[in-house]
């Protein structure tokens, strides 16, 4: 029996360092191979724009029409169909319940229904940013939501339904280093 | 202490007598002593000073986050692992007898694997589920604490896998059993076993006989999906259950504080007994039909706590008490409430009178002061229950009062001097 406690021990180490490692690989995989697209942020709502260290993100794009809603429930599992505008600016084209063959998509939930129309929660909603220049990045964010201008974007790579947001940018510019002054 | 092993053979080859084997073990015990009080110093000052520097570039690298490249960012989220594991392994080769150093890497590497899973998170802005998280995170801890033998991480795990349950059952929608939770603690009785037959009194088996049924109640709830109102004879074969286990000859035996199951079997089953002595429950309760009832979820698990309870009832020679009776009691009382509001509440009230009555009884043959004012306890607590709802006037009730408050002061003074009447 004791013979055995190394040999299950490296077993369990693999196991440990293979959770982590999968999770890395994966959106390795989709920033390496997928494509751009920038997703419009919507005003940060002031009240509670942070629990920990990130900042969560309200997207423009976040709700749509289909043509059969009766498809549709609540917190169901959902294939969002997108395209680029003429800036790069995600657009969605259809939903899907079923996982589609081709084309572009993207795996996320229905956060509600109302009014025949469907509201999606993307699974990018939370940035994570060093907790000091949290405040600094909020305050920048509030201000420009008033400009139309000027928006915030989130830079996600998508390849065949798997996300992974990797940045959120004013005019180019990482929010992440607006919060240094 | 290389030579202490060899001693035996010297002796048996007749090299050394037996005077000079002793003489030399004591001689290596006692040098082992002395340089143990000073190294202990050393050792934590070590440890002290090893820490600050962790911490040090810890929070250097944490400064610099954003600026590293995520390469370099997954790099770092291995590292506390990759230490915890290196550490983890020389335990087992060099320190395995040393449950200081087993325990302490075990619990490094419980809290390193939470830390990579989370840093990865945080890298690539991953969404949170706590629920998932911490299924994956006691998941991959659980071989951690049989392969280092560590009670601590145990105990960890116990407390991660009912906060697994919890965040998986009552909080989100479309609620299950939970069987994963089921099958983790299941996981856990072997270690569990082991422990409390090396040591039964000792420290971490006490910690376990509290918090294995502390998380049993908070996580039977789970099982409440259709018939919210099955959960309560449900609870209360389930601390009945308690009660039984822990008046197996096996818990019987060691001190009261260890015995979780008997405190929180006795007090519970006898609290939810008081919250039945209500007239509100019976009257929710006789609004239903027996067809609402059968076959739910809810009412498999009642009828699998009946047969174990009537089970260890027969393994315990059918001995007497009221809360070993309970499981009867109980599926009779339910059964009638389906049919009639009034009755039931009749009889919980007066098998609760009875209980204290038992207990003062008890106490007083048996010259034991706790258990006398225990019952004398339960009596008062049904008397003051009954002041809230009952439509009595306000002197009747006072005089209940006055005759309770007299019954307590009487018997205590009617035992006490049958004591000292005994040692004269």
């Amino acid at each position: 029996m004791k013979k055995l406690i190394i040999p299950a021990f490296t077993l369990m180490m693999a196991a440990q360092l293979y959770v982590p490692a999968s999770m890395i690989l994966d959106r390795e995989k989709v920033i390496a191979n997928g494509e751009v697209f920038l997703f419009a942020t919507e005003p940060i709502d002031p009240r509670d724009p942070f629990r920990g260290q990130y900042i969560r993100l309200n997207f423009e794009e976040d709700n749509y029409v289909p043509s059969d809603i009766s498809r549709f429930r609540s917190e169901q599992e959902l294939f969002v169909h997108l395209k680029k505008d003429e800036n790069n600016i995600a657009k969605i084209t259809r939903l899907s319940v079923d996982k589609p063959e081709s084309g572009v998509y993207l795996k996320a939930q229905i956060s509600h229904i109302q009014n025949d129309r469907v509201y999606i929660e993307y699974p990018f909603e939370r940035f994570y940013m060093e907790e000091s220049k949290a405040p600094q990045a909020e305050k920048v964010l509030r201000q420009i939501s008033g400009e139309d201008e000027q928006k915030a974007l989130a830079r996600v790579y998508i390849l065949a339904g798997k996300s992974v947001l990797t940045d959120v940018v004013i005019n180019g510019i990482s929010l992440r280093e607006f919060g240094q002054d | 202490m290389k030579i202490a092993n060899q001693l035996d053979e010297l002796l048996q080859a007749g090299i050394i007598s037996d005077e000079t084997a002793e003489a030399i073990k004591l001689y290596y015990i006692r040098k082992n002593q002395q340089q143990s009080n000073s190294s202990r110093l050393i050792t934590a000052f070590a440890i002290l000073g090893a820490s600050l520097v962790g911490l040090g570039i810890i929070l250097i690298i944490a400064h610099n986050w954003d600026s590293l490249n995520r390469t370099i960012k997954t790099i770092f989220a291995f590292v506390p692992l990759l230490i915890g594991h290196g550490v983890g392994i020389y335990v087992l080769l060099r320190k395995n007898d040393n449950s200081a150093w087993r325990e302490g890497v075990s619990v490094f590497i419980f809290f390193a694997v939470a830390a990579s899973i989370a840093m990865v998170s945080q890298i690539y802005n991953i969404p949170g589920d706590m629920a998932d998280f911490l299924l994956t995170w006691m998941l991959l801890c659980l071989p951690l604490f049989y392969l280092l033998h560590s009670s601590i991480t145990a105990i960890l795990y116990l407390t991660g896998i009912t906060a697994y349950a919890v965040a998986e059952g009552y909080f989100k929608t479309g609620t299950n059993a939970v069987w994963p939770y089921w099958g983790l603690l299941t996981a856990l009785i072997p270690y569990y076993l082991f422990l409390i037959k090396r040591s039964p009194s000792g420290n971490f088996a006490s910690f376990f006989n509290w918090l294995i049924p502390i998380s049993i109640v908070i996580c039977l709830g789970l099982f409440s999906h259709h018939r919210e109102e099955l959960m309560v004879p449900a609870y209360l074969l389930l601390l009945t259950i308690f009660y039984l286990i822990g008046k197996t000859s096996y818990f019987n035996s060691i001190k009261v504080v260890s015995n979780g199951y008997q405190v929180i079997g006795l007090l519970g089953s006898l609290g939810m007994l008081l919250f039945l002595t209500f007239d509100e429950f019976w009257q929710a309760w006789n609004d239903l039909s027996i067809a609402d009832l059968l076959f739910v979820s809810e009412y498999w698990v009642v009828v699998i706590f009946i047969f174990v309870a009537i089970f260890l009832l027969y393994k315990q020679n059918w001995q007497f008490s009221p809360i070993h009776w309970l499981v009867f009691f109980i599926g009779l009382i339910f059964s009638i409430g389906l049919i009639n509001e009034f009755l039931p509440w009749l009889i919980v009230n007066l098998f609760y009178l009875f209980s204290g009555i038992w207990y003062i009884r008890r106490g007083s043959s048996g010259n034991h002061l706790v258990l006398l004012n225990f019952g004398l306890l339960i009596i008062a607590s049904l008397v003051i229950a009954r002041f809230f709802d009952a439509n009595l006037s306000f002197v009747i009730r006072g005089f209940l009062f006055l005759l309770v408050g007299t019954g307590f002061f009487v018997a205590n003074y009617q035992l006490l001097k049958k004591r000292k009447e005994q040692k004269l």
